[in-house]
């Protein structure tokens, strides 16, 4: 049955990246064609040759993606903490939904003023803090059913036996909360990494995220090169899974 | 409670901040020498569409190492498009900034008629551009933007005519009024469609005119009693035939990307595009088979140009004009109209120019299976005022998708 | 653990400013735009925009849309999830599978990217239909895509979601220790229908609840995937804001700003009552 389950998987997840990856080298792929009548790797020359300093916009926006979502995860883990201790705790994590109320981009356009006002609009920073303030209640909201009065207990036995916060950290809640912390830092990264709405409308144009160059290209007809910056956006969070199953978590 | 108390007393605070904004700079009475000094060692912001790769190599491998070659300028290219920049423009002005973070923009289409609604744009520079003395000013697809006149507040940068684009082996011969149109879509049901955006809009607007009665038809003002009269012939010419377009006409493409591709896998036999060198582009790049073509209807198509503006609140107006001014010389004009760069239409009168370049805008590799600009300059219709526009889009909703 | 009230109250204050400060001003700002009395192009107070947007038909019709396709496509994914799960941790309850990851490395306009070049008329599954000899024509396959029904929108939805569900339920299941709540009901009897009924499921569920709900809200608030394989009517939610945004008519972006604080009420309110506390049964 897992057997089964896993090929049904495998192919319907890896498919999608088959399509990307043909399309990129695909001379001539018209319909009937199963596959493409030739292969070419003249349009990732050109990609690169033509989409100006695109290893510029690879690197900020990993620099943005992970000290976003490592910034968020700590952040979102200890608040969660908090807020689990709150008498209002269910006020508190309702609180939380607030901000995703409508999508990013309409997020963005209502929240452009104030990051016009505190002249951050167009700079790294205003980037920085508008997708740590979208990411945040995400990470709040993920962590809340990781909360149980067992890890609770277990944090207080730790104060009982005369250790202190971090140990108890260290010890007993870093390891009991692995793989949370990983999925929360693995979705944050995603929200920063995949952000156009607020990169676009805080940054105006002027931080040049990979998705920022991807979606042009996406809404534009060249399917080849929307092709090649997809699948460049796609790489690196697959690869920082695979890393973290590989060496990090067994 | 203390919570609530806590955010209404930050909300007033942060209502009360409001700094008076600085005075726009004004460098109209500056001489051109003056106008370099100032931009030399200086940053230009420039903001433009970079969704298509041949404009942004052109940008990138020609225009930006040589403003910094000639004139130490270090220009920055930022994403931006039409209502993106408008609405950027409009957050800076509404929120009383001191300075815009573009210096320059690409204007196309409705953009400069919005940006002039909310009184973004600087000017009038254009006169102190040297290379303006080129600009064919006497052709009024350059010198009016949507039927108003520029008057030097945006420079013409490239001219583009909307035509259609066909396949000669599905489609021999393709249909070249409106009634031949009608013919073909009942005989080939399920291959012809209208994208729901602007070059969709344009398509509508030049058949507009062709009902008004052709050329010149809806020149000036907009006016309500044509719009109604000949926009209910367009729409009972659409809904009579809605049911043989694409999908039976019960959707319409949001975007234009969307019907060059079914157009290139043969779901349609018709795709469009603003830019009339734009088929010969799209082969170079594999996405469209070399046997498409370009053509454009007998009852001709919109012909426009796209400008250079610069924003009220930019702080380098010397710099963005030094820029503007490469960008509209012979030499870039040039580079870009050639097809293998970009195709793009100049704007400059070539019989004005020194000898030696008009040979060589004489001596371009031509387009191959794009029309010559000669062959359809007879059939290119003046951008009608910019509310037709905005009526088309909003009325296609009321009237064909509902 | 020694709790330290005052350290808290500043921690669960600011974290409140955090939630409510920029959100809060940006509907404030919003609503001020929406009554004419914010923007480059108002003259003054006004209801027009508001009375335009409640008796236009539009706004009503997108909320429609976009609860009906977050609904179906949360119901499909859900019941995937569920099953995957269920099945995979039936023996050995470790790890869920690592290519769930896989989709959860796709951004939404990417999968609206890919699933045009799947689903389209002239896409892989159309040119797999002609191979087999199922269609002889583009025109016969689907609409997948930009379809009335907005299929499309719904299957690329489910093939982002069912894997962030899986992964969740998955970590869910280790969390609540099932794996031993299984053996109790082994123990005391219980088939495996029952147990997967009446014990894994619910508590699923439950424990998932909050997740559940942030997906619906993502769901209905989408706005690259019904953009590129959606349909001109209706319109969902956030197409249609994008649209008086972004589009022609300048005047059209107060409707924007009203949708927007229409919506955000709609929302809140509809998150509040959801995860409002039950009523105890007397």
């Amino acid at each position: 049955m897992r057997k089964a389950i896993l090929t049904v998987l495998s192919l319907l997840f890896l498919m999608p990246i088959g399509v990307l990856i043909l399309l990129s080298v695909a001379e001539s792929w018209r319909f009937p064609m199963l596959l493409p009548q030739a292969i070419t790797f003249d349009y990732w020359k050109d990609f690169f040759r033509s989409s100006g300093n695109m290893n510029h916009s690879i690197g900020l926006s990993l620099l943005l993606a992970v000290t976003v979502a490592g910034a968020v995860t700590m952040a979102g883990f200890f608040t969660s903490k908090l807020v689990q201790k709150q008498e209002n705790k269910r006020f508190l994590l309702q609180l939380a939904y607030f901000p995703y109320s409508f999508s990013p981009v309409i997020y963005a356009f209502c929240v452009q003023f104030l990051f016009l006002r505190l002249g951050l609009s167009g700079t790294f920073a205003g980037v920085w803090i508008a997708q740590f303030l979208l990411a945040f209640p995400f990470a709040v909201l993920l962590f809340s059913s990781h909360w149980t009065p067992v890890l609770f207990d277990m944090e207080q036995m730790v104060a009982t036996l005369g250790g202190n916060r971090w140990q108890a950290f260290r010890e007993v809640l870093f390891p009991m909360s692995k793989s949370i912390l990983m999925l929360a830092f693995f979705q944050t990264f995603l929200i920063s990494w995949f952000d156009y709405g607020l990169v676009s409308v805080i940054g105006v144009g002027k931080i040049q995220t990979l998705t920022v160059r991807t979606y042009q290209f996406v809404g534009e007809s060249n399917v080849y090169f929307a092709a090649i910056a997809s699948l460049l956006i796609i790489w690196p969070p697959l690869m920082l899974w695979w890393v973290n199953r590989k060496f990090i978590f067994v | 409670m203390k919570y609530i108390l806590i955010f209404l007393l930050f909300c007033s605070v942060s209502a009360c901040k409001n700094e008076p904004a600085k005075t726009p700079q004004d460098l109209s009475k500056q001489n051109w020498t003056d106008l370099e000094k100032m931009a030399n060692g200086s940053t230009v912001q420039m903001t433009m569409w970079q969704g298509d790769p041949l404009i942004n190599r052109f940008m990138q491998d020609f225009v930006v190492p040589a403003v910094k070659k000639q004139y130490n300028i270090t220009l920055s290219v930022n994403a931006g498009q039409g209502n993106e920049l408008v609405k950027i423009l409009m957050a800076e002005k509404e929120n009383n900034q001191s300075k815009s973070g573009t210096d320059l923009c690409w204007i196309n289409g409705e953009t400069f008629f919005q940006l002039r609604q909310i009184n973004a744009l600087y000017g009038p520079f254009v006169a102190q551009l040297p290379n303006s003395q080129y600009i064919d000013f006497g052709n009024p697809t350059i010198r009016q933007d949507f039927q108003q006149e520029t008057n030097g507040m945006e420079c013409p940068w490239g001219n583009v005519q909307m035509t259609m684009i066909y396949d000669t082996v599905r489609t021999p011969v393709p249909p070249r009024t409106m009634a031949e149109l009608e013919t073909y879509v009942r005989a080939h049901p399920n291959r012809f469609t209208i994208p729901y955006e602007f070059t969709g809009m344009t398509l509508l607007k030049a058949w507009l005119i062709a009902l008004a009665g052709g050329k010149n038809a809806l020149n000036g003002d907009f006016d309500e009693a044509k719009y109604q009269q000949y926009s209910t012939q367009l729409w009972d010419f659409i809904n009579r035939n809605k049911a043989y377009f694409w999908r039976k006409g019960e959707t319409f493409p949001d975007n234009l990307a969307t019907v060059h591709q079914m157009f290139a896998n043969g779901e349609l036999d018709f795709t469009l595009s603003n830019n009339d060198g734009e088929v010969d582009n799209k082969i170079n790049q594999h996405i469209f088979a070399p046997t498409a073509k370009a053509y454009v209807f007998d009852s001709g198509t919109i012909q426009n140009s796209h400008y250079l503006g610069i924003p009220q609140l930019s702080e380098n107006k010397a710099g963005a004009m030094v820029v503007a001014n490469f960008l509209i010389s012979p030499e870039a004009q040039w580079q870009k109209f050639n097809p293998e760069v970009w195709g793009d239409g100049t704007v400059l009168d070539r019989a004005k120019l020194p000898a030696d370049w008009q040979e060589k805008f004489n001596n371009t590799p031509k387009r191959t299976n794009s029309p010559t600009r000669a062959s359809i300059q007879d059939k290119a219709l003046q951008e009608p005022a910019p509310q037709y526009m905005i009526r088309l889009f909003e009325d296609f909703r009321k009237k064909v998708l509902n | 653990m020694i709790l330290y009230p005052k350290r808290n109250t500043i921690a669960m204050t600011f974290y409140v400013l955090l939630l409510l400060l920029p959100i809060g001003l940006g509907l404030l700002y919003a609503l001020g735009y929406s009554l004419g009395l914010i923007g480059a192009l108002s003259d003054g107070f006004t209801a027009d925009h508001w009375i335009k947007v409640l008796t236009g038909g539009e706004f009503l019709g997108a909320l429609g849309c976009s609860a009906g396709v977050a609904l179906i496509s949360l119901s499909v994914a859900l019941v995937l999830a569920l099953v995957v799960v269920i099945k995979w941790t039936q023996h050995k309850p470790d790890q869920a599978p690592a290519i769930l990851y896989v989709p959860l490395s796709i951004p939404p306009i990417i999968a609206a990217f890919i699933g045009f070049q799947v689903m389209s008329n002239s896409g892989l599954l159309s040119r797999w239909a002609f191979q087999a000899g199922w269609i002889t024509d583009q025109a016969e396959f689907g609409p997948l895509v930009n379809d009335p029904y907005y299929i499309g929108v719904i299957l690329t939805q489910v093939m982002m979601t069912f894997p962030y569900l899986a992964l969740l339920f998955t970590n869910i299941y280790q969390q609540e220790n099932m794996v031993l709540l299984r053996q109790l009901s082994v123990t005391l009897g219980s088939s495996e229908q029952q147990i997967q009924t009446k014990v894994i499921i619910p508590v699923l569920l439950q424990k998932a609840r909050t997740n559940l709900i942030l997906c619906a809200v993502f769901l209905m608030s989408a706005y690259e995937i019904p953009l590129l394989l959606g349909t001109q009517s209706p319109l969902m939610m956030s197409v249609l804001m994008g649209q008086k945004f972004k589009k022609f008519n300048l005047a059209d972006i107060p409707q924007a700003y009203v949708m927007t604080v229409l919506y955000a009420f709609l929302m809140i309110g509809l998150i509040a009552l959801t995860l409002r506390k039950p009523k105890r049964r007397a």
